[in-house]
């Protein structure tokens, strides 16, 4: 009984080192290759609580992490390098999904999904003129569905701040 | 030897059903595009969203669509003007897609907005249908859409404006064909 308890633990460790892993690795990979830290964003433990009042787009276990002035890096505005640094990302096991530039807006947003059982992992990746928005969420298919058809409203809807 | 086997088919699986090659000059479209959109939803991702999805509605039919799908890919961009793109970078495009191995089933322009759209099919050994592959380019806006797996060609308009693949109107599409060639 102890023996199968312990590998239910295990079992859930594991998942959630696998989906905070994804997340930071997102997050590491745009520190490292831009020369930021991320911003430290005041209360952040309590986005879990938050997200359940709020509800936005059936989404739980949320993860945020914001960039400011990433244009201070000379390769910000290269939009290829910031493809191949996407791109190497999802090659350590996540999918790659939707990619849409705007070069009009001067915006970038790039979904990764997971499956992880009874829903999906997804990451947003969202790069505006100055700055950028990782997001992790555990959500539902439909949501996915919906990121699909329109990643920019789908990150916007999840915190990503576009206009600025 | 059947989990060899099985195995090496999981393995080739992705290597069969991946994105176009496209030809340099349209590799670098992004570049130039003022919008550009680019999906890769690969069989694991589709199995997912079968999964998922309701078995009533709309959404039953996508489901059952999807299910028998190794992936979708969709490359879309949109230009700030005319002449970004060659027609002959789209034109090589379209020599990768020649009997016996593709047939071309609609060939359409429009006079009108001055567009081409046209849809290739590749038949298994059984002569089902194993991939369909979708060129519109129109003045400002090229999308090539590549569905690999098994399906019927009377779904393809069900996932029109799914996916981010463009609305299909085979209908419209004959009409203009005999209308225009």
């Amino acid at each position: 009984m102890n023996a199968r308890l312990l590998a239910v633990l295990l079992v859930a460790a594991a998942a959630g080192f696998a989906e905070d892993w994804d997340f930071n690795h997102v997050v590491k990979a745009i520190e490292s290759h831009y020369g930021v830290k991320r911003t430290h964003i005041p209360f952040m433990g309590v986005g879990n609580f938050a997200l359940k009042v709020k509800h936005p787009a059936g989404t739980q276990e949320f993860q945020l992490a914001v960039f400011e002035d990433l244009d201070s890096s000379p390769a910000y505005r290269d939009l290829a390098d910031r493809d191949r640094l996407m791109n190497a990302i999802s090659a350590h096991g996540l999918h790659p999904v939707i990619t849409v530039h705007s070069r009009r807006d001067a915006q970038s947003t790039y979904i990764f999904l997971t499956d992880s059982g009874k829903s999906a992992r997804m990451l947003i990746a969202a790069f505006r003129r100055d700055g950028a928005t990782v997001i992790g969420v555990k959500t539902d298919v439909d949501t996915v569905l919906k990121a699909i058809e329109d990643p920019q409203g789908m990150a916007g809807s999840l915190g990503a701040d576009l206009d600025q | 030897m059947k989990f060899q086997v099985a195995l090496l088919a999981a393995a080739l699986a992705p290597v069969c059903a991946q994105q176009l090659p496209l030809p340099g000059n349209l590799e670098a479209l992004s570049e130039k595009a003022e919008e550009s959109v680019n999906v890769t939803l690969d069989g694991a991702m589709l199995q997912f969203a079968a999964k998922w999805l309701p078995d009533t509605g709309e959404d039953a039919r996508v489901k059952k669509l999807i299910a028998g799908l190794q992936g979708i890919y969709v490359r879309s961009y949109q230009f700030a003007g005319e002449g970004e793109y060659s027609k002959a970078d789209v034109d090589a495009l379209r020599d990768q897609f020649r009997p016996p191995a593709w047939s071309r089933i609609v060939g359409a322009h429009s006079k009108r907005s001055g567009g081409d759209a046209d849809i290739y099919f590749k038949a298994d050994a059984n002569g089902n249908i194993a991939g369909i592959v979708i060129i519109a380019a129109e003045p400002r806006e090229l999308t090539i859409v590549n569905i690999a797996g098994t399906l019927d060609p009377t779904q393809i308009t069900d996932l029109g404006g799914r996916f981010h693949i463009p609305m299909l109107d085979l209908t419209c599409c004959s009409s203009a064909r005999r209308e225009s060639r």
